[in-house]
């Protein structure tokens, strides 16, 4: 599968040493708490809350917009802890979730709108539909579908999860590009012929009428 | 615009405060969060967490008020419109609370979950589960001795 190009203003979005993209109105609170191992990408207005507890995400991560991911926390007699929560590598993580999971395996798919509960652990391989509800503290089996409110069980994950996720990210990635001058000038003008034929269109209209 | 907060309650510079505010000692406004009081008056009691992307906001007539109670729990992203709040209540990820409703006390309302009925207040203990909003009264009791305090970010 293709994947089209997906080119960003250069402005917006701070590209660091070890290839990360990440863009200027993603809030993460806590930078010094947050690792990312490199290649990842965080779009957006992406919340992620290091301040708590240390995040740590593997290579060629994708989080989507309007994400948050959070340290999930457990409560004891004498109060409450925050724990690290790890991603890892080659996650696509889409538009709209809210994390709180303590682990995210690799090569794990997150359809956009899923809620991932506290304390739950999701195991390599696996696929969660999006919308669904994942309640805290469960944990889901490597190489399963996932989905629904409460999230069930629906289906076994083909045994190409691997590579198929590690094309997607990758792929992802190496879409994921700087708009350059003359993209932006064929853009200008596939709009201005756009904005053209509007015109004659509406000119035609009011000569009917 | 008049915000006033009771000792040791924590607002994160991050949030979004609107209006004729009060927030008692110990509850915690986590960052990306919006209250705003519109024409009328917002009272919070103690002890509530108030997480990332929550919308509290009171859309009532000019002068009302719309009170919140102790030890709530307003998870990411859920709307809040609602007249008057309990004690003991959890919100949900991304659920919606309409206009002019009145919840008591311990409810629970899951991801996703809506409660838009005005003319009834919702009962004690009363649990919102499942994607098809269906109700229960649980049978569980407040928990006592957790503060949010300890869920503070060290830094």
């Amino acid at each position: 599968m293709e994947v089209q190009t997906f080119e960003y203003d250069p402005k917006d979005v701070v590209e660091t040493a070890q290839g990360n993209k990440i863009h200027k109105q993603c809030c993460a609170h806590g930078s010094q708490n947050i690792m990312l191992s490199g290649s990842s990408i965080l779009l957006k207005d992406v919340i992620v809350r290091g301040d708590m507890a240390q995040v740590r995400m593997g290579k060629f991560c994708v989080v989507g917009e309007r994400t948050v991911i959070r340290p999930s926390y457990k409560e004891f007699q004498k109060g409450a802890t925050y724990f690290h929560s790890n991603v890892g590598d080659h996650v696509m993580i889409e538009e709209d979730c809210v994390i709180e999971a303590v682990q995210i395996g690799s090569y794990v798919h997150i359809g956009a709108g899923s809620v991932i509960g506290n304390g739950v652990i999701v195991k390599d391989c696996s696929i969660i539909l999006p919308r669904s509800v994942i309640p805290p503290n469960q944990i889901i089996p490597p190489f399963t579908v996932f989905g629904g409110n409460p999230a069930k069980q629906i289906d076994d994950a083909p045994e190409t999860t691997q590579i198929l996720m590690t094309q997607a990210t990758t792929d992802y990635y190496q879409q994921y590009v700087a708009e350059t001058p003359e993209s932006r000038k064929k853009y200008d003008e596939e709009l201005r012929q756009e904005i053209e034929q509007l015109k004659q269109l509406q000119e035609e209209m009011l000569l009917s009428k | 615009m008049n915000i006033n907060l009771e000792d040791k309650a924590t607002v994160v510079t991050a949030a979004t405060l609107e209006g004729n505010i009060s927030i008692g000692s110990y509850t915690v406004v986590h960052p990306h969060a919006i209250i705003k009081s519109g024409d009328g008056q917002i009272i919070i009691g103690k002890n509530n967490i108030i997480e990332e992307g929550v919308i509290i906001e009171n859309k009532g007539p000019p002068g009302s008020v719309m009170i919140i109670g102790d030890d709530n729990i307003f998870k990411v992203k859920s709307t809040i419109y609602a007249n008057q709040i309990g004690n003991n209540n959890v919100f949900g990820v991304k659920s919606i609370i309409g206009e002019g409703t009145t919840i008591t006390n311990l409810c629970s309302i899951c991801p996703y979950g809506e409660y838009y009925i005005q003319y009834e207040p919702m009962r004690e203990n009363t649990v919102i589960y499942n994607g098809d909003f269906d109700q229960r009264t649980s049978s569980e009791t407040a928990t006592v001795g957790f503060s949010p305090r300890a869920l503070l970010p060290s830094g």
